[in-house]
């Protein structure tokens, strides 16, 4: 899903990068005040965690491989905007040392998987655990991180479909395929997100004290008493 | 035994950062360059191949990372190997453009149930995209290659990144190595006690992936705390300023900057 540099046009450049900032900033703004002296070690070193995880592949179909991507559990674990942010911090250093994404294309990378593929798993599963009451949570885990694993996808596919002539095919061509390829991945990210959830409730419950979507969880709360 | 492919992914990713750290130490020409004109160049040169399609102009444009790179004393099968993978699979999947554009044709094969046809016009469209993100990936790689780590977090905090910001990436990339070694220690352990014959992907294998991130996260949430107690015992102040070092334009650097922006500027007008 990481868009190299050549693929996209400069108009979906520009604009991705647009959305991107706008996010950044307040991304930033709302973790201003918990991004302290103490907090930054322990963000910087789970970021550097889940960076390594990223470079776990795990076989697909015909020799292909598949790897983490690693939005819904930053997105659920620290929260949609510090995880934008450890996100951001990943696409960049991927960028940079391993040419995994380009530099003009790092609005349009985020975009996908710092924002879409970290919001969409961390919001959904605060709705669904809401409309549940808490009820099948991993189940609703597993969804959110699916869903927002497609989505980042259906989100690169359509900044590649709008990128013609720069980009080879159209909407028609680039969406599907990307949405394809990534229900695949998404089965992946649902399933090793769904059981890294579960284990840390039952391990370390206290360690969801950031999330949005599970703070509010008795088993949370207890921990943190 | 075959290794997995995850501590071969981890291996070379540990390799590519020594690799990169030990080429930005040369004394080449992009390693004297300010880092800030650098990646005004770099962004440059990747925007102005956007807009040209006339062939023989972007064969043309290939040939400047290539003396970069030899200026820069960056060996050029290092080079070439590093910026190869992407331009693959651009080709990959651009390979259908080859037959599905309208146009003359310059290669036609009949296999029975149908005949593919190569038209000149969607051999230049495959071959402008192949080369066009070649070029791209080896501009950026170049930059990379000849700025290294440190450099580049002042450069992050000169275009005024939050200082917050820049020491989390500074955390990430330190704690990279450790993390990399931590989760190479995991399957290792894994593999010496495991036996697998086929390595396939199974509801069972992605439980298990997903238990040892687990392992792994907690682990490293509870050194972060460590972490942070002995970074404060050395001083450490999350204000530290990386700008301070950041070194000044000289005449050599506004030189390259202004000749690539007039170069570039009348590529695209021509």
């Amino acid at each position: 899903m990481h868009i190299p540099d050549g693929f996209l046009s400069p108009t979906v450049s520009i604009v991705t990068f647009i959305v991107t900032i706008v996010f950044w900033a307040i991304s930033f703004m709302k973790t201003k005040n918990s991004l302290d002296e103490r907090q930054v070690p322990i963000m910087g070193v789970l970021t550097a965690l889940f960076f390594a995880a990223q470079m776990m592949n795990y076989p697909i179909v015909g020799g292909t491989t598949g790897h983490l991507l690693g939005g819904a559990s930053l997105g659920i674990i620290l929260g949609p905007y510090a995880g934008c942010i450890s996100m951001t911090i990943i696409l960049v250093l991927q960028s940079l040392l391993f040419g995994d994404g380009g530099i003009t294309a790092l609005g349009a990378n985020v975009l996908n998987m710092g924002i879409i593929g970290v919001f969409i798993p961390a919001f959904l599963l605060l709705a669904l655990n809401k409309i549940s009451k808490g009820k099948d949570l991993l189940a609703w885990v597993f969804i959110s991180a699916f869903a927002g694993d497609v989505a980042a996808a259906v989100s690169a596919g359509a900044q590649l479909g709008f990128s013609v002539p720069t980009f080879q095919y159209g909407l028609s061509v680039a969406v599907p395929a990307m949405a394809i390829n990534h229900s695949v991945i998404g089965v992946i990210e649902g399933v090793v997100t769904m059981v890294l959830v579960g284990a840390l409730l039952k391990l370390r419950p206290d360690v969801m004290s950031k999330s949005p979507s599970l703070k509010d969880l008795p088993i949370v709360q207890e921990s943190n008493t | 035994m075959n290794s997995p492919t995850s501590l071969k992914d981890l291996l070379s990713s540990v390799e590519t950062i020594v690799y990169i750290e030990d080429l930005s130490g040369k004394k080449g020409f992009l390693q004297s360059i300010n880092p800030l004109v650098k990646l005004a160049v770099t962004v440059l040169m990747i925007v102005v191949s956007l807009f040209v399609y006339w062939l023989p102009y972007l064969l043309l444009l290939c040939a400047i990372p290539v003396v970069l790179a030899i200026a820069s004393k960056i060996p050029l099968k290092g080079f070439m190997a590093r910026t190869f993978f992407m331009p693959l699979f651009a080709v990959v999947i651009s390979v259908p453009i080859l037959f599905i554009t309208q146009g003359n044709p310059v290669f036609s094969a009949d296999l029975g149930l149908l005949t593919l046809t190569i038209t000149l016009e969607g051999l230049t469209r495959f071959l402008t995209f192949s080369i066009r993100v070649w070029f791209c990936v080896a501009s950026l790689t170049l930059f990379t290659l000849s700025t290294g780590f440190d450099a580049i977090m002042q450069l992050l905090a000169e275009i005024r990144v939050p200082s917050v910001i820049v020491q989390m990436f500074s955390l990430t990339y330190r704690y990279l190595f450790v993390s990399i070694h931590e989760l190479q220690k995991v399957l290792i352990a894994k593999e010496a006690r495991t036996y697998v014959n086929k390595r396939t992907l199974s509801i069972a294998s992605l439980k298990h992936s997903g238990a040892l991130l687990a392992t792994l996260f907690i682990r490293t949430y509870e050194r972060s705390e460590r972490v942070y107690l002995a970074m404060k015992s050395r001083g450490f102040n999350i204000n530290n300023n990386y700008r301070s070092s950041f070194p000044t334009l000289r005449s050599r650097d506004i030189l390259f900057g202004v000749s690539a922006t007039v170069a570039f500027g009348l590529l695209v007008l021509l």
